[in-house]
């Protein structure tokens, strides 16, 4: 079928294996290839897009502006979902916190934040008709916050943990040391009255103790972060970092014992 | 100024002091924004006026704040008072003497709530309690120039 003589035969199978050759070795070339022929490539590509942008100016233009208004509808659906799955998973935790406690709780949203530097107290958009009482600890899904100092029909004033006027009978977990949690109006709490040999260590966690009938037994306050000596030298004490971001709450739960 | 342009102005530096100020806490402190509007009524107003408005702001402070005395009521009425008496001695006419002016005010005014504060008991450690005095008293006189420039008033 093939005429092929003995002269013209061997340069062909020379360059039938070399096609071969090139074709099982082609991965090993392709990267000097590409990168030999990139420069002009992206020389061509660039004039023809400068090239596109002059010619279909208006065009992109229109459709530049109706991209940016479905950029900007779009972050802002984003955000608001954004926020709508931030409260979600805040609410969730809440009703687990809800579920797992056997206290009578009632869920409350912050809608006032405090006036000035001189005290730590929110306002909640649940009242006394709601069956809240003066007197009732606070607490979020983390731990204790506070307790509800005065109430209205439709709103409670809560103090929270950081504020010097609060106090709570609180333990060591570990040890079951005793003492007094005070707010010092910064981001951490100190805890008092700790005898001179207390059994107290840092990373402890800190719980309410349930001496006071206000707040229930073993609620989370915080975690000791240091421990010092006082100015008397006949008592310790300890900086608690409270389990609770008391700078950010916005959603509560009252406890109703 | 219009006594009701004062009023809508206070009642919105109100509202942005107990909802979203707490964004701009430095240090864990924020300004006061009543004792701004204290001293911007007393600044703007007439005598007798100024001191009922400041005496206003004063209780509106008072009713969110979960202290059982009103110590700002008596403060604010204070303070507006002693504005009245100075500026009928001393022209307060640039922005940097009204700076001056309300740097002055809102130290006394920290000092008296932090001493009271300490006096009935509680304990606040020093080093808060001279960052909430020196830190709230800039914080607060730097907010006055810039809400002056915001609403475009010039002090008389």
């Amino acid at each position: 079928m093939f005429n092929l003589k003995n002269k013209k035969l061997i340069p062909f199978l020379i360059a039938v294996f070399l096609l071969i050759f090139l074709a099982i070795s082609i991965t090993i070339l392709r990267t000097p290839i590409l990168a030999l022929s990139r420069p002009p490539f992206s020389l061509a590509a660039f004039l023809q897009r400068e090239a596109g942008g002059l010619i279909f100016y208006h065009h992109n233009l229109v459709e530049n502006e109706r991209l940016n208004k479905e950029i900007a509808l779009l972050k802002y659906k984003f955000n608001g979902l954004n926020e709508i799955y931030l409260e979600n998973t805040r609410l969730k935790n809440s009703l687990s916190f809800k579920q797992k406690s056997s206290l009578r709780v009632i869920a409350a949203r912050v809608i006032i934040r405090p006036a000035d530097n001189w005290s730590s107290g929110l306002i909640i958009d649940k009242g006394s008709s709601q069956g809240i009482r003066k007197g009732l600890a606070v607490a979020t899904y983390l731990g204790l916050a506070g307790r509800i100092v005065e109430t209205t029909g439709s709103t409670a004033k809560m103090m929270l943990l950081n504020d010097p006027s609060l106090g709570v009978s609180a333990l060591v977990q570990r040890s079951r040391q005793e003492g007094l949690v005070c707010g010092t109006l910064g981001a951490n709490l100190i805890m008092k009255y700790l005898p001179e040999d207390a059994d107290i260590k840092l990373e402890d966690t800190i719980i309410s103790s349930g001496l006071n009938a206000t707040y229930p037994k073993g609620l989370l306050i915080g975690t000791v972060v240091d421990i010092g000596r006082d100015f008397s030298g006949l008592s310790r004490f300890a900086v608690v970092k409270p389990a609770v971001e008391l700078s950010n709450i916005e959603e509560v739960l009252v406890i109703i014992p | 100024m219009k006594l009701s342009t004062l009023a809508v102005i206070l009642a919105a530096l109100g509202l942005f002091q107990l909802t979203f100020l707490h964004y701009f806490r430095v240090f864990g402190v924020q300004p006061d924004l009543f004792l701004v509007g204290v001293v911007l009524a007393s600044l703007f107003l007439e005598g007798r006026l100024a001191i009922i408005f400041s005496i206003t702001l004063g209780i509106f402070k008072d009713a969110f704040s979960p202290a059982a005395f009103g110590l700002d009521i008596l403060l604010f009425g204070l303070w507006s008072f002693l504005i009245v008496k100075i500026t009928r001695k001393v022209s307060i006419e640039d922005n940097l003497s009204a700076t001056l002016l309300i740097f002055i005010i809102a130290l006394l005014q920290n000092i008296a709530s932090g001493l009271s504060l300490a006096y009935s008991g509680n304990f606040i450690p020093p080093g808060i309690f001279l960052r909430a005095v020196f830190l709230g008293a800039l914080y607060t006189a730097l907010v006055l120039p810039l809400l002056l420039k915001i609403i475009k008033v010039k002090i008389r």
